[in-house]
């Protein structure tokens, strides 16, 4: 039997956020739409911190990468912008996250309703 | 905030980025590489998207603070764990965490500790806050570093008068400066409205505009020719003026207005400026017009300048100076032996040497009054770690080392510094307010009771560095004593007193007499300050102000001198004529005014 991975609640939201709003965009997704969907869904405040970080762990496991962008953007200072999606890796993990959790809800109708 | 603070493009694009300072620190936290440049790019995209104001500066300095507290702990690993790149952080917050609900169990020792240090944080960001608005905040003109008043020398201190002999003297032979313009305060009537209307003139020459770069959004400002004397009556409009007196009347210059029963010729409408600093921002701008061949010395007029390019201030000055004697050989009346002109920086000249030592003394006052507020938590905090010495050992005896029970007990200390902190710049603020609400003591540009007193970023930073620093003051030494944990001496309890017992009352009495001292240097000179004080207020001024009233009128509606006295006598009588009123009289300046 495989080693099970875990995700935590927050690597997952972003993983879920990720997804949805790199396939609007039909792109990799920039930070901050991330950061303003990832607040409506999780209806809280996300620091930026927490977000760049949680980022960061995830591309280490190798479930999100980025590319680079926006050069030459006035407003940006002249620095880059990364635009992030979710590898296939981090595709395989979420599928393995949601079938841990649908197996641990199932059977429980008659409880939670 | 100067533009020039405000741009961090390395690509020098030009336009307003977020300020330099902050971006440069969170730049040195960050990783230098397409990661850590990208979190810059976001911070400054968002900085465009926000409206511009104190709101923005103050929401970028925080995030700026968050990121770069968290890429420090991430990259430097700050506290010595070396499990993980991403446990160092956690860690952290779980002290913080830890810390919170200690201080949750223990309300009035928290509560003590919190309100000695709130109290030592809020009366230096108070005074702080009246520092920067006093002696730090730039003025808001263009290359004001550069800028320069003419001041007169008297062995008594600096005065800030020039009289217009010598403001014509300076303007023909100093090369040392240049755009020299000589201004002075007319209070006028506006009387083209109806009822007269008492408004803030200013009479300027020409230069002023260029000066103090003040731009026109109508017409033009005075040509040289307009401030030589029997050139015309011409004035000069603020747009609020403009706007509310005279409508925004697009096609206003060349139109005559009513100032004082003369008809003044519009030349021009001013841009927004604010010259609060100078003694209040103007409603309309009338020419200065001195004769070039005057020999008035007679002090009234404030002469400012700008250092020639290239020139610096201790050259001018040098300049200056020499140029007194060729100015007594030729006007010999004029100045007494001793005095002599010099050239002190706009930001010097406004404040007076008393008040800035002032201002220093009274910083240095409360950060006494901040020290016997550490000295206070420290021994909270060691009595409080008598308490706990069974937790730290069992700590210990688990195998947490000394830096990491020493960092847990930091992180308590950092976190009462801020709460302190943050309460203290609550406090700061009100008290200020209040304070000045009641009396400004004459400060300059504080604006009208301490308006212009504001927690800006330089404050905020301010109490934030006084509080991290309060925390280490206060919190390392009883951390470090707390940490040197006799395991066999804690779990033996028969021994407990006899071992450390003695280190914390050693220690304790040594805060003790820290605070002691230091109480002893302030009640000293809190008392000398009230003494003089009580000196100056039995000081006979050699007149009874008991019952007098004041009241203050301008005109310049007379063409004689007759005419103005008939008026005085007239408007003195009828004042006698009121009940209650015993006796009236009329001066030009009121004493010690």
């Amino acid at each position: 039997m495989p080693t099970p991975v875990f995700l935590g609640e927050f690597e997952q939201f972003v993983l879920l956020a990720l997804l949805q709003v790199a396939g609007e965009l039909h792109e990799g997704a920039p930070v901050q739409p991330l950061r303003e969907r990832l607040e409506k869904l999780a209806a809280r405040k996300v620091s930026r911190g927490a977000l760049y970080r949680t980022l960061d762990r995830l591309e280490d496991k190798g479930w999100v990468a980025w590319s680079v962008d926006a050069e030459d953007v006035p407003e940006r200072g002249g620095y880059p912008r990364r635009r992030f999606k979710v590898t296939p890796d981090g595709i395989a993990v979420l599928r393995a996250s949601r079938d841990t959790l649908l197996g641990l809800w199932s059977g429980l109708k008659e409880v939670l309703g | 905030m100067r533009a020039g603070d405000e741009d961090a493009s390395p690509s020098g694009t030009g336009r307003e980025g977020p300020p330099q300072l902050l971006t440069r620190v969170l730049a040195s936290a960050l990783p230098d590489d397409p990661r850590g440049r990208s979190i810059l790019g976001d911070l400054a995209e968002e900085w465009h998207e926000r409206p511009a104001g104190l709101r923005r500066t103050t929401w970028y300095l925080f995030e700026v603070l968050g990121l770069t507290t968290r890429y420090l702990f991430v990259r430097r690993r700050l506290f010595g764990v070396r499990s993980g790149t991403h446990m160092t952080f956690d860690a952290l917050l779980g002290d913080l965490r830890h810390a919170t609900r200690l201080f949750r169990k223990r309300p009035v020792f928290t509560f003590a500790a919190v309100a000695a240090l709130a109290l030592g944080i809020g009366a230096n960001t108070a005074i702080f806050s009246v520092v920067d608005a006093v002696l730090l905040r730039p003025l808001p003109f263009p290359d004001a570093d550069r800028l320069v008043s003419i001041v007169q020398q008297w062995p008594q201190g600096t005065v800030n008068i020039a009289s217009p002999s010598e403001f014509e003297f300076v303007r023909r032979y100093t090369t040392t400066v240049r755009d020299l313009a000589a201004f002075r305060p007319a209070p006028m009537n506006y009387t083209g409205g109806g009822e007269p209307v008492q408004i803030h003139a200013q009479e300027v020459t020409a230069d002023f505009f260029r000066l103090f770069g003040l731009r026109t959004i109508l017409g033009r400002s005075f040509s040289p020719r307009e401030d030589t004397p029997g050139a015309g009556r011409f004035a000069i409009l603020s747009k609020r003026m403009w706007q509310e007196r005279l409508h925004a009347d697009p096609s206003i210059v060349g139109k005559s207005i009513s100032i004082g029963g003369d008809p003044y010729t519009v030349v021009g409408v001013l841009d927004d400026f604010s010259f609060e600093d100078l003694g209040g921002t103007p409603d309309v701008i009338v020419p200065l017009q001195i004769d070039p061949s005057t020999d008035d010395a007679g002090g009234y007029l404030e002469v400012a300048a700008r250092l020639t390019p290239g020139v610096t201030l201790a050259q001018a000055s040098a300049a200056v100076r020499s140029s007194t004697e060729a100015y007594k050989s030729q006007f010999p009346k004029a100045l007494p032996a001793e005095d002599y002109f010099d050239v002190v920086s706009m930001g010097d000249g406004l404040v007076a040497k008393d008040a800035r030592e002032s201002l220093y003394v009274l910083l240095g006052a409360v950060a006494l009054v901040l020290l016997i507020a550490c000295a206070n938590v420290a021994n909270l905090l060691l009595a409080h770690a008598t308490g706990r010495r069974r937790e730290l050992a069992i700590r210990a005896a688990l195998g947490g080392s000394r830096g990491r029970i020493v960092r847990q007990l930091l992180s308590e200390s950092i976190l009462l510094a801020l709460a302190g902190g943050g309460l203290g710049c609550v406090l700061g603020a009100v008290g200020i307010h209040l304070l000045l609400a009641v009396d400004t003591a004459g400060l300059p540009r504080v604006g009208a009771q301490g308006a212009r007193v504001t927690m800006d970023w330089r404050v905020l930073a301010f109490t934030l560095g006084v509080s991290l620093l309060t925390a280490i003051l206060f919190g390392l030494f009883p951390s470090l004593n707390a940490a040197r944990t006799d395991l066999s001496a804690t779990f033996n309890e028969g021994s407990v007193r006899a071992g450390s017992g003695t280190r914390h009352s050693r220690a304790r009495g040594l805060f003790v007499v820290t605070e002691t001292s230091l109480a002893v240097v302030l009640l000293v000179g809190s008392g000398l300050l009230i003494r003089t004080l009580v000196a100056l207020g039995d000081v006979d001024p050699g007149f009874d102000a008991h019952g007098v009233l004041v009241l203050t009128t301008t005109g310049r509606r007379f063409t004689t001198a007759a005419a103005e006295a008939q008026v005085i006598r007239d408007a003195t009588h009828r004042v006698e004529a009121v009940p209650g009123v015993e006796k009236a009289g009329t001066t030009c300046c009121v004493p010690l005014d």
